[in-house]
C-alpha cells in the first residue's frame, strides 16, 4: 500500500498523510477497497462516488409492500407450478419498469466534518450583543440617571442652535469638551460628570472647551473663528447667524 | 473531477485550473476556450448553472472600492497636513476631513472591497452559487452612491459629530439598509451549500456581514446622552476596525494564504481561538478610548482587560499564517498575495498591540484622547486595510479576469511603502500624542494652577507625520495602479473556472449513514 500511496501522491502533488486520507474516505463512499483507490489514482484516473443510495435500490426491490403475506400463502403458492418461491411474495404480477430515476443535480459531495454555520453565527452574535448592552448601553443608561450635582448647563436658544453648528463643522475631532480626573487635565476646571450636556469628544488635538466661556469672552472667540490664524482654521463659510451661535454655545460653555 | 482527493480546511474542491500552455495566450484566445470548456462541465454533469456567469457582483465592487481607495488616501493625506497645519485647509478643516476621509475608507473603499473578496470568496468554499449575484451587485453600487451623498453632506458641515463618519441619520438609514443586503446573500448563500464542512474563512466573513449593520445601527444611534454620544462613537471606531477590518481582512485572507500556497490551514484550533477573541474584542473594546472618561470604572476596566482579547486574536491569526505557509515558504515567498497577506497580519499585531496598550488607565493618562488614537485608526484603516485589500484582490484577479498580476514590482513596492508610510505616520502620531500628554502633565504638576490650558503640541512629530502621510498616499496609490494594470493589459494567464450547483433544497446533503 505504501507504495500504491507513494505513487498516488506523487501523481497528484499532495502530501501522502492527505492523499490516505482522502483515499480511505473515496473508497468508503464508492465501495472500494482503499488500494483500488490509490491505484487508479496513481494511474490518473478518477473515481466517482455512487449515485445516491435511493437511486442504487432495484427497482423490483423498492416495489416490496409494506406487509409480507403470511407463510400459508406461500405454501399455496408453491404448490403451483411456475415461478421460483421467492418471487412469489414480491409480487404476483411484476410492476411495470420505472423510468430511471432523474440524476440528482447535486455533485457527489465529499466526506468530511459536517459543520453547523448558523450555530456559531448565532452564538457569535449573541456574543457581540451582551458585550454591546453591557459595555455600551448599560453604562450610559445607568450613568444617566442619578447624579447628586448636575452639570448640566441652561443653554439659551442660539446656544441650542451653536451646538448643532459645533457637531456639524467638526469640532469635536480637535477639542473635547471633558476634564478628566488625571493630573494632565488639573489644571482645565472640574471634572465633567457623566450628565454634562457638552459635546465630550474623543480627540484633543486642540485645547479643551469644557469650560472655554470662563477662559475667553465673545470678542476673543469672534475674533479666533472669523479670522484666518495659522494655529486654527478660520471658521470661513459659516453664516454670520450659525457664527454668532456657534460662538454664543461656546460663551455659554463654563 | 470531483474523484480527486482534497484538502481540508481552505482548500476549496469546486474549482478547477485550466491549464493555459505557455501562459501568453491573450484573453481573447482564452475565453472563448474558457466557455467551452464551462459547456463541457455542464453537460457532463448535468449541472443546469455550470454556465452561469460568476463574480459580477465581486467585480463591481472591487471597481467600486478602487475609486474610493484613491479617494480616501489623498483626503487622509490632506488631513494629516491640516493637523500641522490647521490655517493651509481653511476654511475647510481637520474637523470636516477627518469624517469625510474616513466615510470614503469606511463605507466606499473597505465595505465594499471586503464585500467583494467575501462574494468572490463564498461560491468557492460552499459550492452553490451566490444568491441573487443582482441584487448583490446593485446593493453595492447603491452604497457607494449613498456614501458620495454622504461626502457631501459632512463637507458641506452637515454632519451630526457622531462617531468617525459624522454622518446624519437621513443618511445612516439608506446605508443600514444597504448593509443588510449582503446579510441576505451570505446567509442564504451558505443556507444552499454543497460543501458539509464550513471553512475558517466562512466564520470570519459570515459574522463579520452579519454584525456591521448591528455594530452601524448601535454606534450612530442619534440623541443619546453627552456621554452615550461619546460612548457610541468608540464602540463603533472600536467595532469597525476589529470586526471589519481586522476580522473580515483576516477571514479572507484565511482562504488567501492556503490557496496560494496549495497547502491545507495549519490549525482549526488556532483559528477558532482567533476568532472568538475578536468578537470579544470588538464587543468589549470600545470604552477603551474613553478611559477617565465620565463612563464608570467598571466598564473601563473590562475594555482594558478584554481588549487584550484583540492581541490574542490577531496574535493567533498571525501564527496561524505562518505555520501554514513555512511548509512552502521558501518557494512561494514572492507571491503577492501571501506577503500582503502575511504583512498584513503583523500589522493586525501591531494595531491589536496599540490598542490593548492605550486602554490602559496608566498609558491613558499620557496618551488618553491624544493623536496616539489617530495612528492607531490611520494604521488600521490604511495598513491593515491596504494590505488585507491587496491579498485578496492579487489571488482572485487572475481568476476574476484571466489575466496575472501587473507587476510584482508593483506589488512588493505597495507593501514596502505602506510599512514606511502609514508605519511611520503611525509612529509620529503617537509620538506627538505621548510629547502632548507627557507635556501637559508635566506643567500641570509643576505649575499648579497655572499650568497652561491650550494642548502642547509636538510640531516635528506632526509635520513627520504628514509627511509619512504623503508615503502612505503613494502606497496606495501604487496598489491602485497594479490593480487596474492587472485589469487592462495583464499577461493572459491560468484561470480557474468556478463551478457551482444550485441545491434544490437548503443545507448540505446527508452524509452517508445520515439519509
Amino acid at each position: 500500500m505504501s507504495d500504491l500511496l507513494a505513487a498516488a501522491a506523487a501523481a497528484l502533488g499532495s502530501p501522502e498523510a492527505m492523499v490516505k486520507r482522502s483515499a480511505e474516505a473515496r473508497a468508503k463512499a464508492s465501495g472500494m477497497t482503499v488500494d483500488e483507490v490509490l491505484a487508479a489514482w496513481s494511474e490518473g484516473a478518477t473515481i466517482t462516488a455512487p449515485p445516491p443510495r435511493d437511486a442504487e435500490i432495484p427497482v423490483a426491490v423498492a416495489a416490496i409492500p409494506a406487509a409480507a403475506p403470511p407463510p400459508l400463502q406461500v405454501e399455496t403458492v408453491t404448490a403451483l407450478p411456475g415461478p421460483a418461491v421467492a418471487e412469489a411474495p414480491i409480487s404476483p404480477s411484476p410492476p411495470p419498469a420505472r423510468p430511471p430515476a432523474p440524476i440528482t443535480t447535486r455533485p457527489p459531495v465529499l466526506v468530511g466534518r459536517t459543520d453547523r454555520p448558523f450555530r456559531t453565527l448565532t452564538a457569535a452574535t449573541g456574543l457581540f450583543l451582551v458585550g454591546s448592552l453591557l459595555g455600551f448601553v448599560a453604562p450610559v443608561l445607568l450613568d444617566a440617571s442619578g447624579e447628586v450635582r448636575s452639570s448640566r448647563i441652561a443653554f439659551t436658544t442660539q446656544a441650542q442652535t451653536g451646538r448643532t453648528v459645533y457637531e456639524g463643522q467638526g469640532c469635536a475631532a480637535c477639542h473635547t469638551q471633558m476634564v478628566r480626573p488625571v493630573v494632565a487635565d488639573a489644571s482645565l476646571g472640574p471634572v465633567s460628570l457623566s450628565d454634562s450636556n457638552l459635546v465630550l469628544g474623543i480627540n484633543r488635538i486642540g485645547p479643551d472647551l469644557a469650560h472655554v466661556g470662563s477662559r475667553l469672552d465673545q470678542v476673543k472667540l469672534e475674533g479666533l473663528l472669523g479670522t484666518k490664524s495659522p494655529d486654527h482654521p478660520r471658521a470661513g463659510g459659516l453664516a454670520a447667524d450659525d457664527l454668532a451661535a456657534l460662538v454664543a454655545y461656546l460663551v455659554e460653555s463654563k | 473531477m470531483y474523484g480527486a482527493p482534497f484538502l481540508p480546511d481552505s482548500s476549496p474542491p469546486f474549482g478547477i485550473v485550466w491549464p493555459n500552455a505557455g501562459g501568453v495566450e491573450p484573453v481573447s484566445v482564452i475565453l472563448p476556450r474558457v466557455r467551452r470548456f464551462e459547456l463541457a462541465v455542464a453537460l457532463t454533469t448535468r449541472d443546469p448553472n455550470a454556465g452561469r456567469r460568476h463574480d459580477s457582483a465581486a467585480k463591481n465592487l472591487l471597481v467600486l472600492s478602487l475609486f474610493f481607495l484613491v479617494i480616501s488616501s489623498v483626503l487622509a493625506a490632506v488631513m494629516l497636513v491640516s493637523i500641522r497645519f490647521p490655517g493651509f485647509t481653511s476654511p475647510t478643516s481637520f474637523g470636516v476631513l477627518r469624517p469625510v476621509t474616513y466615510t470614503s475608507a469606511f463605507l466606499g473603499w473597505l465595505v465594499p472591497s471586503f464585500l467583494a473578496g467575501t462574494y468572490y470568496v463564498l461560491p468557492r468554499l460552499t459550492g452553490a452559487p451566490l444568491w441573487r449575484e443582482d441584487i448583490a451587485g446593485l446593493g453595492g453600487l447603491a452604497l457607494g452612491g449613498v456614501t458620495s451623498a454622504g461626502l457631501i453632506v459632512v463637507a458641506l458641515g452637515l454632519g451630526d459629530g457622531i462617531g468617525p463618519l459624522s454622518l446624519p441619520w437621513w443618511i445612516d438609514l439608506p446605508i443600514l439598509v444597504l448593509l443588510l443586503i449582503p446579510v441576505a446573500v451570505v446567509t442564504q448563500t451558505i443556507r444552499r451549500r454543497n460543501e458539509t464542512a464550513v471553512y475558517v474563512s466562512l466564520w470570519y466573513l459570515m459574522t463579520g456581514v452579519l454584525l456591521l449593520p448591528v455594530a452601524y445601527l448601535i454606534g450612530n444611534l442619534p440623541n443619546l446622552t453627552a456621554i452615550g454620544t461619546a460612548a457610541e462613537s468608540s464602540f463603533f471606531t472600536n467595532a469597525f476596525l476589529i470586526l471589519w477590518v481586522v476580522g473580515m481582512g483576516s477571514g479572507l485572507a484565511y482562504y488567501t494564504v492556503p490557496k496560494t500556497i496549495d497547502q491545507p490551514l495549519a490549525s482549526r484550533s488556532l483559528a477558532r481561538v482567533g476568532f472568538w477573541s475578536l468578537v470579544l474584542a470588538a464587543a468589549w473594546g470600545g470604552p477603551a478610548w474613553l478611559v477617565h472618561s465620565p463612563l464608570p470604572n467598571w466598564s473601563e476596566s473590562v475594555a482594558a482587560v478584554l481588549g487584550l482579547a484583540g492581541l490574542v486574536a490577531a496574535l493567533a491569526t498571525t501564527a496561524n499564517y505562518a505555520l501554514t505557509a513555512s511548509a512552502r515558504w521558501a518557494d512561494r515567498s514572492e507571491q503577492p498575495s501571501l506577503s500582503a497577506a502575511w504583512i498584513g497580519a503583523c500589522f493586525t499585531v501591531v494595531v491589536a498591540g496599540l490598542m490593548s496598550v492605550g486602554g490602559f488607565p496608566s498609558a491613558a493618562t499620557l496618551f488618553g484622547f491624544t493623536t496616539y488614537w489617530e495612528g492607531v485608526l490611520f494604521a488600521a484603516t490604511f495598513g491593515v486595510g491596504s494590505l488585507f485589500t491587496a491579498a485578496w484582490a492579487y489571488q482572485a484577479l487572475p481568476n476574476l479576469t484571466g489575466r496575472a498580476v501587473y507587476s510584482n514590482r508593483l506589488a512588493r513596492r505597495h507593501i514596502r511603502l505602506t510599512i514606511v508610510g502609514v508605519g511611520g505616520t503611525a509612529l509620529f502620531l503617537g509620538l506627538a500624542g505621548l510629547v502632548s500628554g507627557y507635556a501637559a502633565t508635566g506643567a500641570a504638576l509643576s505649575m499648579g494652577d497655572e499650568a497652561p490650558t491650550s494642548v502642547l503640541r509636538s510640531d516635528v512629530a506632526l509635520g513627520a507625520a504628514a509627511f509619512f502621510g504623503l508615503v502612505a498616499m503613494w502606497a496606495q496609490l501604487t496598489l491602485f495602479t497594479n490593480l487596474v494594470r492587472t485589469v487592462t493589459s495583464g499577461r493572459a494567464t491560468l484561470s480557474e473556472v468556478l463551478v457551482t450547483t444550485e441545491a434544490k433544497g437548503s443545507g448540505p446533503p446527508p452524509r452517508e449513514g445520515e439519509r
